[in-house]
């Protein structure tokens, strides 16, 4: 057995035997023995047969092939020499393509991957009406190019690395050189080589394992679907994730009032965009703390409803057998249940589930005297303000939160309540997320950056970076009036 | 605590000192109305004036020992026994103020919110967040200060031009009245201020005394300028005799709030007053931690915390009723006055003492060398 027969037994005892694994073995005009071998499905097929294959008996007929020779007039540009056997393996679990040569002790690597991949397709949740339409795809090449259509700034870094003793998922870190601050890349780059996982499926595994604080219900990493949103925010001065197999970048650092913010706040008139965040604000507050507030008032304080509504309320409730906490969390569940139900329910059938769920049972729920339609009133306004939210798992987060603010409306009322929201906001005010305090501009107070939170200033004003992604570059345009002629 | 170093900026040393507003502030203009009639809000600022003359003497002692704290500078001064028994009095004084803190917030809670919920599980629930809070440590607390006490003061100033047109400033006429008792209008006048005693605790956290200067400074002024505020409106509301028979004029005063269709909107004011107990509770309960970490470094700052929100706990509950609450308070003015007027200013005079003779000293024996060598 030669030294190729045996690099070859090597490789097919790694892998098992396994029928994807592609073995073929050949002999040139200068009785060279070559052998290729790749993994079925990740290679591309044609380009073997079209190019590679034929370039091998063509140069081989009149000259022994050797490393030198490939690397000289081999007609393919990702190649490289590997000596290393374990790299091999994981280059070709990667889909890369081997060749070995008779009495040569490295292997020459060819990378032409191709898989069954989706294509570059509309975002389904980070939506808008006038920002470009692509989303991210599971490619991570496909990804970083996206990226980089929006991105042409030589600067632009793009550090690679394999995340998962068994699924070795392609992570790359993204970043602009000279206005990310060195610290955060410096703690992304040290929370991800300190994950140690067999398998790594998706971004938000990833945003698990390095987000700050994991027993916080608010999320630290943002998670975009949108090349041009990547871009935007690693020119502010953050840092990205992309992972293969994912379509999703994760952004970092977050901070609250990002969960607020749309990319298409960027495209309408200021004072159009300030508008819609005031209001996304108040559907946030109505979302969390309007059935506390509800259950306050009816349990505790009634004698604060206005006369003519306390009417009303006590009117609509008189045949309902139940207490009004009890009236409350019933209709909440009912709803978070139609909720989780509407994700599995298949398309076709999911407006008429819809109908039932929403007019039918409700409707009946109230005829027969189970809840009361103020109850179901609230309770519908706190699940439309849920949907309000840009941030989906800031969203998730918030619906339960909510039924924490319920409990303490119940609790010792208003008082407890207004505890409550203490607790809330202490708990964000002591957050971080990769060492930025999650509650910036307003706990620690930066007035600069207070030109794009609740309100976004005119773009005029806009012409410093964020304060807490960068601390060198911070000018991000100059705003030079129009001079009419 | 093994959290990094925090520097205060001057907008945050402004905030901590807001922070200290007492309390009390819902039942205060009662109180002052007592001892001076319609003149209270002069006695405020007669206090106010002297309480900034007499910072002087911290910011310079700042300004001596840049990198000490606190209990670090008594030590220089009066030695380690009487250093650290300062140093304790000041932290049992911040104890001592939570529980009592607790205590008002709790007896408000009851008239206007829980009318037969009992005392302690009003105050344990407040409690048990002030301890979430202080645990969370410095950076926390600075930054709940900083957000929180932005909103109260804006909403302090939207009440006082809301309840502008239903006042009468008429009644603070004449400025000087008859029934001024100087002795007790003065010092009930220093009430605004008496949490004020957190800020040597602070002394690690300042950036430089410029800072410092700026951040107290504007912090004193914007406490006197809501307290005088709150006083002015009270009278200017129900008039010198009405205002003795009311309890909770801070309150009470919100009632004139004329919002169609809505009623009750003193409850407002509740969830004003709410957060102003809960800021000045952490502030208290926090400084006394860090003060323990600061004179015993080897202590464990989370148990500190504990043991000190179970005495605060048990400080609340001790007062049998207002009137002995209040009396308990009271006490708390002399030794205000006894550490803002007299010890800070001794500390400083002392240290320039020490300083003078080592200096007389020093150029003693130069001159003792000088005359050797010739």
């Amino acid at each position: 057995m030669n030294s190729l027969e045996k690099s070859i037994a090597t490789i097919q005892q790694t892998f098992g035997q396994s029928q994807d694994l592609i073995t073929r073995s050949f002999f040139t005009n200068y009785d060279q023995q070559v052998a290729i071998l790749f993994l079925e499905g990740l290679a591309d097929q044609n380009k073997i047969e079209e190019i590679v294959l034929p370039w091998f008996f063509h140069e081989g007929d009149h000259q022994q092939i050797t490393i030198k020779n490939m690397l000289n007039g081999f007609p393919l540009s990702q190649i490289k020499i590997e000596t290393d056997m374990n790299k091999v393996i994981k280059d070709l679990t990667s889909g890369e393509v081997c060749i070995l040569f008779e009495n040569e002790a490295s292997f020459f690597i060819i990378g032409i991957q191709k898989w069954a991949a989706r294509g570059i397709d509309e975002p389904i949740m980070d939506l808008t009406i006038k920002g470009a339409r692509e989303g991210f795809v599971e490619t991570i090449s496909t990804n970083i190019s996206l990226v980089r259509r929006f991105l042409k700034d030589p600067k632009l870094r793009v550090e690679g690395m394999s995340i998962g003793r068994m699924s070795k998922t392609n992570i790359a870190i993204l970043y602009i050189e000279g206005i990310a601050k060195e610290t955060i890349i410096h703690e992304v780059r040290k929370r991800l080589k300190k994950i140690d996982v067999d398998m790594i499926l998706s971004a938000s595994q990833i945003e698990k394992w390095i987000e700050d604080n994991d027993w916080s219900p608010f999320p630290q990493i943002r998670f975009t679907e949108r090349p041009d949103v990547t871009a935007s925010s690693l020119a502010d001065g953050k840092v990205g994730v992309l992972v293969d197999n994912s379509p999703f970048a994760l952004l970092m650092p977050l901070t609250f009032m990002e969960s607020l913010q749309n990319i298409e706040d960027y495209y309408d008139k200021w004072y159009v965009a300030s508008a819609i965040r005031i209001v996304r604000l108040l559907a946030f507050m109505i979302s969390l703390f309007a059935p506390a507030f509800y259950i306050a008032f009816v349990h505790f304080l009634p004698g604060l409803i206005p006369t003519d509504l306390l009417i009303t309320v006590i009117s609509a409730r008189t045949q309902v057998p139940f207490p009004a906490v009890i009236e409350l969390l019933l209709m909440e569940l009912t709803l978070e249940i139609f909720r989780e139900a509407s994700i599995r329910i298949p398309k076709p059938i999911g407006p008429s589930v819809g109908i039932i769920g929403g007019i039918v049972i409700g409707q009946s729920a109230v005829s027969a005297g189970l809840v009361s339609p103020i109850t179901l009133i609230v309770v519908a306004i706190t699940a439309i303000a849920s949907f309000s939210s840009p941030s989906y798992s800031m969203a998730y987060s918030f619906r339960l939160i909510r039924f924490l603010m319920i409990f303490s409306g119940v609790y010792l009322g208003l008082y407890s309540l207004m505890l409550a929201i203490l607790f809330f906001l202490v708990s964000l005010v002591s957050l971080e997320s990769f060492g930025t305090p999650y509650f910036t501009p307003f706990g620690p107070m930066v007035i600069r950056d207070w030109v794009d939170s609740i309100i976004l200033a005119p773009v005029r004003w806009r012409t410093k970076r964020p304060s807490y992604t960068t601390n060198k570059n911070k000018t991000k345009s100059r705003w030079r009036p129009l001079k009419k002629e | 605590m093994t959290e990094k170093k925090i520097t205060l900026t001057t907008i945050q040393v402004f905030f901590m000192v807001y922070g200290t507003l007492p309390v009390g502030t819902i039942y205060y203009p009662t109180i002052i109305n007592k001892v001076s009639g319609q003149s209270g809000w002069l006695f405020i600022i007669i206090n106010t004036i002297l309480v900034l003359f007499f910072f002087w003497f911290l910011l310079k002692l700042k300004e001596a020992f840049p990198e000490d704290n606190f209990d670090s500078i008594l030590k220089n001064i009066f030695g380690k026994f009487i250093g650290k028994v300062i140093t304790l009095s000041l932290i049992l004084y911040m104890v001592i103020g939570c529980g009592l803190g607790l205590r008002i917030l709790a007896n408000g809670a009851i008239v206007y919110l829980l009318f037969n919920t009992p005392l302690w599980i009003i105050i344990i629930s407040m409690l048990l967040v002030v301890i979430y809070t202080v645990l969370k440590g410095t950076r926390t607390v600075v930054y709940i200060q900083e957000f929180l006490n932005f909103f109260i003061a804006g909403l302090m100033v939207l009440m006082a031009f809301l309840l502008f047109p239903d006042a009468d400033f008429k009644d603070l006429l004449p400025i000087i009245s008859d029934k001024i008792q100087p002795l007790q209008a003065f010092e009930v006048g220093s009430e605004p201020f008496i949490l004020l005693l957190v800020i040597p605790f602070l002394f690690p956290y300042f950036k430089n005394t410029k800072s410092m200067s700026k951040g107290v400074t504007l912090g004193i002024i914007a406490l006197s300028i809501n307290m005088v505020l709150t006083t002015i409106y009270s009278i200017a509301m129900f008039g010198t005799t009405e205002l003795e028979f009311i309890n909770y004029p801070s309150i009470e005063m919100t009632r004139d709030f004329e919002i169609p269709f809505l009623e009750r909107l003193e409850i407002v004011y509740m969830f004003l007053w709410i957060p102003i107990a809960f800021l000045a509770h952490i502030i208290t309960l926090y400084c006394a931690s860090i003060g323990v970490k600061q004179a015993f470094p080897k202590t464990n700052y989370k148990i500190i915390t504990l043991v000190f929100a179970i005495i605060a706990l048990a400080i609340s509950l001790y007062p049998r009723n207002m009137e002995q609450m209040r009396g308990i308070l009271n006490s708390f003015h002399p030794i205000f006055f006894s550490y803002w007027f007299f010890i800070f200013p001794l500390m400083y005079i002392i240290y320039k003492l020490k300083k003078g003779i080592k200096k007389i000293f020093q150029s003693s024996n130069t001159l003792y060398r000088w005359k050797g060598e010739k």
